[in-house]
This record gives C-alpha cells, structure tokens and sequence, in this order.
C-alpha cells in the first residue's frame, strides 16, 4: 500500500510463511430459524439534517482524520423544535474502509462523545501499532502458534486491535437502536466486490451478524494485502443453513430477466455477487469460502456502501422515500479521504526498479485510481438526486431537499503562506502506518477543523441550520457549494 | 436514479420485491418505496412492483425499467 506497511509486509511475509499451510475459517452459521435482525432505526425529521460519514483507509493518519472531523461534530449545535441537539446526534451512517474502520468500530462501541473521541486521538498518537506487529512477527512463539493451530497473519493484526480497542465484542454491540449505521466494509478477494459487514450480507452467507467479532470486520477492511493474510469466512450457504434466510428480493428480478443486465450494470452485478453468496441457482460460482482484504482495493472511501445505504430499500438508512416526501430536507454527506503524497525516491532514481518496488506499486496504484473512480461515480450519484428532485417538482411533487456534499481532503488546505504549504506538505507527507506519532495527530487535527470550516458546503450548513460552533478557518471568497 | 409513478385507484405503498415464478403469487420480501399516484424517486434498474393494500388489484405485480432520463409509469387495476 505505501512505503512502510510495504516494508513490514515483507519482513511479515518471510518470517511467518511456514504458517498457516491448514487455516481455520471464521464459521459463525445462523442457528435454526433464526434471521439477522437489525436493531439500529433512522428516523427522518424535516428540520434535522441527516449525516452520512465516509472514512477513508490510510492506517492511523485515516482513524486520526476521521476522529477530528468526527470531534468536530459533537461541538456544534443547532435549534431544531424540541431543544438544541448537536450536530453529531444526526449521525445516521458512518461507512469506512482500513484506517477509517479502526475510528468507525470505535464509535460503533463507544458512541460520539468529544472527550472519548478526544481520548481515541490521544491514544492513537501512543499506540506503536508497527512495534507490536513487528514484536509478534520477531517472537518464536508466534511461529509456533500460527503453525499449530491455524490462525494466519492478520489473527495478529486482529489481536493487535483488539488490544488497541479494548474489546472482544461482537458486531451485536454495535447494532444496537440509537446507534448510528456502522458499515465495516473490505474487499472480496474473489470477485474484487466491496464486502460490507451488514446483517444483510452476513444473512446472505447464513451467517451470524451479531456473532462476528468487531475485531474481525475491522482486520478484514485492513488487511493490507501481502503485509496480513486475507480473512477467510466460510459461507454457510454453500454447506448446511439452517438458518432461516430472508428472501433474496427485488435484486433477483434483474438477474431472471433477459436483458436485465442493461438497466444498471452496477445493480446487476450486485445482484449477480448476492446470488453467489447464497448459493442460488443462479450462482456464478461457487463462493463456498471468501476470503477478505482491505477494504480499499474496491473502494478505498467507502463511498461505495453509503450510497447504497441510501438507496437500498433493505437498508434502515433508505433515504429515497423521505427525500420525495419532505421528511428529508438537508442530506449531509461527509467523505473523509485521508490520502497522502508519500515522497518516493523512484522519482530521483535511474536504478533497475526491485520486486519490492513493484508490489508496493500494484497494491497502491491501483486503490489510487479506484478511488478517483469512486468519488467521480459518487459525485454522479449527487447529480442524479439533484436531477430526480427537479423531475419530481415538475411532475408537482413538491420535493424540497438539498444536498451538502463536503469532500474533506487534504489538497483543500490553503496555501496562501508559507507556514500553510509547510502544513499542508506534512500532513500528506505522513506514511500509511499503525504508528503515528503524537505531533502528527495534532497536525492532522489542526488541519481538520480547517478543512471542515473552510468547506462551502460545510458552511451552507451551518448558515442553513443558523448552527452555533467556532469557525477555524475563514470560508474561501468567492466559492460556493456547487449543490446549493 | 430515476423516478417512478404507479398508477392505482386508491391511495396505498407502493412496494418492490422478490419477483415469484408465476403471475399468481404475491412478491417475496416486499419493501415500500412511495405511495402510489404519487412520482417519487428510487434506484434505476429493473424492478418488481406491487402494492400494499387491502383492496383486491390486478396484476398482483408488475416488472418496471426504471432510467435517469424518463419517468417510469406503471398502472394496477
């Protein structure tokens, strides 16, 4: 992925390759009759803004910028009728990937508080992820026990942020009602379809949502290829359910239809990977085990997952109804994309490029480019609702939404002074690691709540919602949200 | 995206869902999207509407194209 979990990947990659020749599965099945439920409600109210939150990957520089914009949230407040509520109360989906899922699992299990938010950059900013890994990978006795009992180079990675989260809980405690929509999402190393951990697509696989440890969804969205080994899940449907499955639903139609496939690739082949995990008889293979790595090789914002948290009838977040109907007025959707410029010396270098060179750039230049992908179909996706609300105004309905969409990005920094292109050139000089030093953290949040406040879009909110919180940046002159 | 507007003589959910094997039989997993006589919005691609009601309606679903640059009129009886 970039210079330095690259390194490890190769030092973790040589010392533990003698293990793991017999892997055990993660194999939670559904019991008899019994469905994934989902507990977590989002409720529409016209003159609350619903929050959508993407965390991008970027190891501990991700979870740092995702927690800063995040701590932001919770200090500002609005007057909605019913008394004043804080911005990160309307928090309804946080969708992430790698890096991001570390912050995202941590508000899953501890809620949005500022302190406690506070306390996770502070504790990021100690915690040498890198030391630990290389101490496991270095110790004898993690030789022998990935050798003998099964477990794999990212069991290591999962203890490591089980020890970094202090939890051995399962998804159940993050699918609770009042909690907001956390959607842990990796890469299916098969098909190379985004994974997200929902109940729905654990449903698919006669697997158990609230069974599946935290730890595990969290290591499955990092699983930095070569560096960890994938996680590997066995899909209950292809052996013996005998859970009690909802439906496959309206996805089906598309795949049974002749020609369906023209109406929306993108829907099709979803259908098409759902009918894999179920073992339907319209199965293109036979995905008995899925193996997953970070999330970031089919989406590295995250953005994927939010938009179908959106637009997926299934999903308690649908959002298409209440936008037609007025119960949805301002939708907020926040893309936190910790993507950094890491100097590389092959840019000054004539010298023969090594193998090592060349794997730290097809597990990098790839999630580079798939990720411009990502944002651009995203931003199509704003366009298309902005289009649909004025085709529904023109039918008569009297469809009266507006769309914030804030792109938090490091290339966003001003710089107008040289202390702010210094800022901005440290900040995305930050290597994608499990250690970040302390002074990083604190630049990486300096630069958050410039960012947030210096968004147009951001601050048509704040005017929208006549919203009470400190400016920490002056708004660009002259620019506006382009949605508005 | 696209929108959609389903066409009934009373005012009820509109619904997409399973689509069965045969006309006779009700969708799987019915999930509500709007009301009907009412345009709203939902994902473009091939659906399997029908309706929530009481009130007895023919077909008991119907498939739809649902494109971004067309409104999608479909009507029960």
């Amino acid at each position: 992925m970039r210079k330095e979990i690259g390194c490890i990947a190769g030092l973790i990659a040589a010392l533990l390759a003698a293990a793991g020749c017999s892997v055990a599965p993660v194999q939670l099945p559904l019991k008899p009759a019994q469905h994934n439920e989902e507990r977590r409600i989002v409720e529409f109210v016209p003159d609350r803004p619903m929050i959508v939150l993407s965390f991008s990957g970027g190891g501990s520089r991700a979870a740092a910028l995702a927690a800063a914009v995040s701590a932001r949230l919770d200090r500002i407040t609005y007057q909605p009728a019913g008394g004043p509520r804080r911005l990160s109360q309307d928090v309804a989906v946080i969708s992430s990937v790698s890096g991001g899922s570390v912050f995202a699992a941590w508000v899953g299990l501890n809620g949005f508080d500022y302190d406690r938010v506070k306390a996770f950059e502070q504790k990021i900013g100690t915690f040498d992820g890198i030391g630990y890994l290389e101490g496991r990978a270095f110790n004898p006795f993690t030789w022998a026990d990935l050798a003998l009992t099964g477990r794999t180079r990212i069991d290591v990675l999962q203890d490591m942020l089980s020890e970094f989260l202090e939890t051995k809980a399962t998804l159940a405690a993050i699918n609770q009602k009042g909690k907001p929509l956390v959607v842990l999402n990796a890469s299916d190393m098969t098909s190379g379809e985004v994974f997200s951990f929902t109940p729905g697509v654990l449903d698919d696989m006669c697997m158990s949502f609230d069974d599946m440890p935290v730890t595990v969804a969290v290591s499955a969205s990092a699983a930095v290829p070569v560096a960890f080994s994938p996680v590997l899940l066995k899909n209950t449907s292809w052996f013996d359910c005998v859970g009690a499955r909802r439906p496959f639903g309206d996805g089906r139609t598309m795949l049974v239809t002749d020609g369906g496939a023209y109406t929306n690739i993108e829907a099709f082949r979803r259908a098409r990977y759902r009918a894999s995990l179920r073992a339907d008889k319209l199965a293109y293979r036979e995905a008995r085990y899925v193996r997953l790595l970070d999330g970031g090789l089919a989406d590295n914002l995250g953005l994927t997952a939010a938009r179908r948290a959106l637009i997926d009838p299934e999903s308690p977040s649908y959002a298409l109804p209440a936008l037609g109907d007025g119960r949805l007025r301002r939708l907020v959707v926040i893309s936190v994309n910790a993507r950094s410029d890491v100097r590389n010396d092959l840019d000054a270098s004539d010298e023969r490029t090594s193998v090592l060179d060349m794997l730290d750039a097809v597990t990098s230049v790839p999630i580079d480019a798939t990720t411009a992908n990502v944002a651009s179909a995203f931003r199509g996706f704003i366009n298309s609702l902005v289009n649909d609300r004025n085709t529904l105004r023109s039918l008569g309905v009297p469809a009266d939404f507006t769309i914030y969409p804030v792109e938090i990005d490091f290339d966003e920094l001003p710089t107008d002074t040289p202390q702010e292109i210094a800022d901005r050139d440290d900040v995305k000089s930050i290597a994608t690691s499990w250690t970040i030093s302390s002074n990083d953290v604190n630049l990486i949040d300096a630069v958050a709540g410039k960012l947030l406040w210096r968004h147009p879009c951001f601050r048509a909110l704040m005017d929208d919602l006549r919203a009470a919180g400190t400016p920490e940046s002056e708004a660009p002159p002259g620019i506006t949200c382009p949605q508005q | 995206m696209g929108v959609a507007n389903i066409a009934f003589s009373d005012d009820c959910a509109v619904v997409i869902g399973e689509q069965p094997a045969e006309p006779d039989q009700p969708i799987l997993d019915p999930r509500p999207v709007g009301r009907t006589n009412i345009p709203f919005i939902i994902a473009d691609g091939l659906h399997c509407f029908s309706l929530l009601t009481a009130q007895p309606f023919t077909p008991l679903w119907q498939t739809g194209q649902v494109s971004p640059a067309r409104v999608l009129r479909i009507e029960f009886k």
